[in-house]
């Protein structure tokens, strides 16, 4: 029980905090890209 | 003329090398001394070396042929020389060929010197099937070194570059290195010959595929 | 205009993958029956076994990404081919991890060298650790993806060479874990089949989102090139 509690819970924070710092990064990149955007209006 | 602008390759190069012998007198020493220390850590008695004997021999060449990888043409590389050669109206292949001759010389220099030194330190009756046992060090050699000058001719432009090499082709060389460990244990002790045949064949395999793959590879790779 | 359609897309796929991965949950721990042996510890199968299923299918698109690219040379699927070993490592570990998780109980130690597919799957993780590497370390733009793309295609065909030369290593001596047949009842089964789909479902959300982030990133990475060439024209 222990065994398959550790092994599951393990794989998914793993994907979650994946996820998570792809979600991060995505905001970043998106923000420069509205930035530069602005930039070429003006 | 393909095999004619190799060989240009591998004199030129030979030429830098041997025009101060460094090189390859540290890969010599290298693998004589990595080998006497192999046998000193592992305490090495009749009965216990059987079961290493394989990885005893194997172990000081294929780390000093490492090293000689990223050594082996390091002129190339201070004055930007590759891109020289890269101009030249020579074929990719032969490059590559030309490269992989030199190191296989150095590597096989090595070879001859620290493989006498293990049967020096084993303390054993000569080999039985000596002609696999020479068999397994050509082919076993020249496997290692057509990925390794493939990989570390790529790998130039890393920032690096010497932990790369191995990093890339210890991974791809596990059946290599399976196969080399199995041949030699068989040559040593032939007493287990199971699936020699089988081994050979991998080997034999392995060694077309990373030396004709590279040849046409390195046409598209190393474009300046 | 494709660009439009991304961010309904991304959240569409979440919504279905978390559907999917909560039905895959409810099977595995209500709807499949417990293993008469090994007990509720073999439920992490539902697990390892689409988890590898996954690592295989993103480092087979490494692999076809890698030849496209350099028949293209269309850097799409180089972002592609990035972004699929990134989740193939990450799942291979996670394979190793469950792997090891299983076996403790059940053949009393953590890993064995005598099974083939475990050390092919830890041969693996190395292949593309290294060729993760490969992209973060060499210089030059077009250089480190063809150099990427080679490398990817060379350790995907060194695979079945692994798995192979483990075999016959392992054969010629003796042999410890029989495989037992995949004699099931249709419960475990279906879960299992279950369990494989919503996994891919999850691998291709993951997917979609590296890769969008992967080619807005290169996209920025451009435009800041050329704004800083054309201000250095004047």
């Amino acid at each position: 029980m222990t065994y398959l509690f550790i092994g599951v819970s393990v794989m998914w924070i793993g994907i979650l905090v994946y996820m998570g710092r792809l979600f991060q990064q995505q905001k970043q990149v998106s923000q420069q890209l509205d930035n530069m955007k602005n930039e070429a209006r003006q | 003329m393909f095999f004619k602008q190799s060989l240009l390759i591998l004199k030129r190069d030979l030429k830098i090398e041997f025009r101060n012998k460094s090189l390859l007198l540290s890969m010599i020493i290298f693998a004589v001394l990595f080998q006497v220390f192999l046998q000193i850590v592992f305490d090495a008695n009749i009965e216990a070396i059987k079961k290493i004997a394989a990885g005893v021999l194997w172990i000081p060449i294929l780390l000093s042929a490492l090293l000689g990888f990223s050594k082996y043409g390091i002129a190339e590389r201070e004055n930007d020389a590759l891109t020289g050669l890269l101009i030249a109206p020579v074929d990719r292949g032969a490059i590559f060929l030309g490269k992989l001759l030199g190191n296989l010389l150095f590597v096989f220099i090595v070879v001859i010197i620290s493989v006498p030194v293990f049967f020096l330190f084993l303390k054993q009756p000569f080999p039985e099937s000596i002609g696999l046992l020479l068999f397994t060090l050509f082919l076993g050699s020249w496997g290692f070194v057509a990925l390794g000058v493939f990989f570390t001719t790529l790998a130039q432009s890393s920032s690096i570059t010497d932990l790369l090499v191995p990093i890339m082709i210890f991974p791809l060389a596990v059946p290599l290195f399976l196969a080399i460990s199995q041949l030699t244990e068989m040559a040593l002790y032939p007493s287990i010959v199971m699936g020699q045949d089988l081994w050979v064949l991998l080997l034999v395999g392995y060694n077309i595929l990373f030396t004709i793959a590279p040849l046409f590879l390195f046409d598209i790779l190393l474009e300046v | 205009m494709i660009q439009r359609f991304i961010d309904p897309i991304k959240l569409i796929l979440t919504g279905i993958t978390a559907i999917l991965i909560g039905i895959q949950l409810y099977m595995v721990f209500f709807f499949a029956p417990i293993e008469k042996y090994m007990g509720i510890v073999q439920k992490i199968m539902y697990f390892h076994v689409p988890t590898a299923f996954v690592a295989f299918a993103a480092f087979g698109v490494v692999f076809g990404a890698g030849i496209l690219y350099l028949i293209t040379k269309n850097k799409k699927w180089d972002y592609l081919a990035v972004s699929s070993a990134e989740i193939g490592v990450l799942f291979t570990t996670f394979v190793l991890i469950l792997g090891s998780m299983w076996a403790r109980p059940v053949w009393n130690t953590w890993w064995v060298w005598d099974d083939p597919r475990l050390v092919t799957s830890l041969i693996l993780w190395f292949i593309y650790v290294a060729y993760l590497l490969i992209r973060t370390s060499v210089k030059g733009e077009e250089r480190h993806r063809k150099f990427a793309a080679v490398f990817g295609i060379i350790g995907f065909i060194d695979v079945p060479l692994v798995y192979f030369s483990v075999l016959w290593w392992r054969t010629i001596h003796p042999k410890v874990i029989d495989e037992n047949g995949a004699n099931m009842p249709p419960e475990m089964a279906n879960t299992l089949f279950f369990s494989m789909f919503a996994f891919m479902v999850l691998f291709a959300t993951m997917l979609l989102y590296r890769y969008v982030l992967e080619s807005q990133r290169e996209k920025v990475k451009e435009i800041r090139q050329h704004s800083m060439s054309e201000r250095t024209d004047f």
